[in-house]
């Protein structure tokens, strides 16, 4: 199954461990998770716990407008994208979680 | 604005998503074949509009930095 996730909120909100315990359990179990990050959910990308997703395979991308906005730097293994990602992501998801 | 049969759409001033949003409906009126030209000063955009149409089928021709802050993408229409 390929999960889909969208993260716009910032790290201290609960919304990051969930979406980080939720990654890790499906692909536990083999299902394919690529997750969306915008607006405050760019700083992400600098929770430790967060980025290691990428080495169990989780895809991760980014909206670089929102990470230029703040200032948020390249992160090796996380895609700088766009709205388009977001759509590509959401079209080809069996489920898709939005968590705001 | 129609230049030797090569259209060019100024997307100055625009930012994402419209930058994407704004080239694909100018590509609608452009033939097979034909080329777009269009001019960004927003990053982002330069690295992601390229990247999602040529996931759409379309040829990128070339990306050239024309200024500070300032590029022109050639696509050649699917």
């Amino acid at each position: 199954m390929k999960l889909g996730i969208l993260l716009t909120t910032s790290p201290e909100n609960e919304n990051t461990n969930t979406v980080i315990e939720i990654s890790k359990a499906a692909r536990e179990q083999g299902h394919d998770v690529s997750i969306f990050l915008m607006y405050d959910g760019v700083y992400n990308v600098n929770k430790k716990e967060f980025a290691e997703l990428i080495n169990k395979g989780v895809e991760i991308t980014i909206c670089a407008f929102n990470a230029e906005q703040r200032r948020v730097a390249k992160v090796d293994g996380i895609l700088f994208g766009s709205q388009y990602d977001h759509a590509c992501i959401a079209n080809s998801a069996d489920r898709f979680i939005s968590f705001g | 604005m129609v230049n030797n049969m090569t259209i060019e759409l100024d997307l100055k001033g625009e930012v994402c998503p419209y930058t994407f949003v704004k080239t694909k409906l100018k590509l609608e009126e452009v033939e097979s074949g034909e080329e777009l030209v269009v001019f960004f000063d927003h990053a982002p955009a330069v690295e992601n509009v390229p990247r999602s149409l040529k996931n759409e089928g379309h040829k990128i021709m070339g990306i050239e930095q024309t200024g500070d802050r300032l590029w022109k993408v050639r696509i050649k229409k699917a």
